[in-house]
C-alpha cells in the first residue's frame, strides 16, 4: 500500500479526533502535500461537526421522576422481602422452641420430674401429634399475618 | 488557605465517589440527583442507540434499576460515567437482540468510497444544502446505520469519549472500536452523498 493509500484509510479518524499523534501528524504532512487527501480531509470534518452539532434530544420531562419512583419501589419490595424472611425464620425458631418445650411440659404433667428423659412409644406418638398440630397452627398464623400486611402494603401503593 | 484550596480540589475529584456512596447508603436526595444529573446524557445515548424514543425511555428506567441492584459491585476505582453507560450498553445490546437482531449489526453493502472522484472539482453534497436541512439528513441517515455503529458515533461525537473510554462502554478491544468508527463514518457518508448527490451528476 503506498504513503497516499494508507493516509486515505486514516482520514476519516484522523477528522474523528481519535489518531494516535504520529499518525495525525502523518495524515497532516500528507495532506499539507497532496490535494486530493486534503480534499476528502476537510470533506470528513465537515461530516464531524455536523454529528457534533447534532441536535441533542431532550429526556422527556418525567422520565427522571418516574425512574425514581420505579427505583424506590423495588426497593421497597426488596426490603418487604427481607423483613418477611426475618419474620418466617424467627417463626421456625419459635416453632422448634416450642416443639421442645411441649415435650418437656408434657413429661413433666405425665410422669414427674424424672421422667423427662423417658422415651416410649405412646407418649412419643402423643407428643409428635401435639406438636405437630400446634406447629401448623402456627404457620396458619404467620401466613395470615403476612398476607394481610402484604395486601395492606399494596393498597398503600 | 492552601490547605483549603486542597481540601476543596480533593472533595471535587472524589465527588463521583462520593455520589455512588451515598447511592449505596440508599439516599433518596442522592438518587433523585443522580438521575436528574445524568438524564439528558443517557436518554441521548439510548436514543440514538436504539432509535426508538419509548425504547430509550425503558432502557433508561431498566439502567436505573439495575445500577441500584449492582451497586455493591460497583469499583469505586472505575469511572461511574463508564460504569453508567456500560450497563446502559448491556441492556441495550440485549434488547435489541431480542427484538430486531438483524438492526444490531447489520452492516448494509455500502458502496465504494469515491474518493478521487468528489476530490476533484465536483464540490461536497454536504456543503450545499442549508443547516437545517443537512441536520436532519443527519439524523435520518443515522437510523439506517446498524446499532453498533450509531452507538460508536454518539459515543465519540456527542459524549465527546476517548476511544479508550469507548472500549470500555462497548467491552470489545481498542482495534474493534477504531474499525466500528471507521466503518460507521464511511456508512454515514455513503447515505448522505448518495442523498445529495446533485441530479444528472452522478
Amino acid at each position: 500500500m503506498s504513503e497516499h493509500e494508507s493516509i486515505r484509510e486514516l482520514l476519516s479518524l484522523a477528522a474523528a479526533g481519535v489518531l494516535a499523534p504520529d499518525d495525525q501528524r502523518r495524515v497532516e504532512q500528507h495532506a499539507a502535500v497532496c490535494d486530493a487527501c486534503r480534499r476528502q480531509l476537510e470533506v470528513w470534518q465537515s461530516y464531524s461537526r455536523e454529528l457534533v452539532r447534532l441536535p441533542a434530544p431532550a429526556a422527556p420531562r418525567h422520565l427522571a421522576e418516574r425512574t425514581r419512583a420505579r427505583v424506590l419501589e423495588q426497593r421497597a419490595a426488596v426490603a418487604q422481602k427481607r423483613w418477611d424472611d426475618i419474620v418466617l425464620a424467627v417463626l421456625v425458631l419459635f416453632g422448634w422452641t416450642m416443639t421442645l418445650v411441649t415435650w418437656i411440659v408434657f413429661r413433666l404433667f405425665t410422669g414427674g420430674m424424672l421422667s423427662v428423659l423417658e422415651f416410649g412409644f405412646v407418649r412419643i406418638v402423643i407428643w409428635s401429634g401435639a406438636s405437630t398440630l400446634f406447629a401448623w397452627l402456627t404457620a396458619a398464623v404467620a401466613a395470615v399475618m403476612l398476607g394481610s400486611q402484604r395486601r395492606a402494603v399494596r393498597r398503600m401503593l | 488557605m492552601i490547605l483549603a484550596a486542597l481540601m476543596s480540589s480533593e472533595s471535587a475529584l472524589s465527588a463521583v465517589d462520593d455520589e455512588a456512596a451515598r447511592l449505596r447508603r440508599g439516599d433518596p436526595d442522592a438518587l433523585a440527583a443522580a438521575i436528574s444529573r445524568y438524564q439528558h446524557r443517557l436518554y441521548r445515548y439510548l436514543l440514538r442507540f436504539s432509535g426508538d424514543p419509548s425504547t430509550a425511555e425503558d432502557l433508561f428506567q431498566q439502567t436505573w434499576l439495575r445500577v441500584m441492584e449492582n451497586l455493591r459491585r460497583y469499583d469505586a476505582r472505575r469511572s461511574f460515567d463508564a460504569w453508567l453507560f456500560s450497563v446502559a450498553h448491556n441492556l441495550a445490546i440485549d434488547h435489541l437482540r431480542k427484538s430486531r437482531p438483524d438492526s444490531l449489526d447489520d452492516v448494509l453493502p455500502s458502496g465504494r468510497l469515491r474518493g478521487d472522484e468528489v476530490a476533484g472539482p465536483q464540490p461536497d453534497a454536504l456543503e450545499q444544502v442549508l443547516e437545517w436541512e443537512r441536520a436532519a439528513a443527519v439524523a435520518a441517515a443515522l437510523l439506517e446505520l446498524p446499532a453498533i455503529h450509531r452507538e460508536v458515533l454518539t459515543l465519540r461525537f456527542e459524549e465527546d469519549l476517548k476511544l479508550e473510554e469507548m472500549a470500555e462502554i462497548a467491552q470489545i478491544p481498542l482495534s474493534t472500536v477504531k474499525s466500528r468508527l471507521h466503518r460507521a463514518l464511511e456508512g454515514l457518508r455513503n447515505r448522505l452523498d448518495h442523498q445529495f448527490r446533485p441530479k444528472g451528476n452522478p
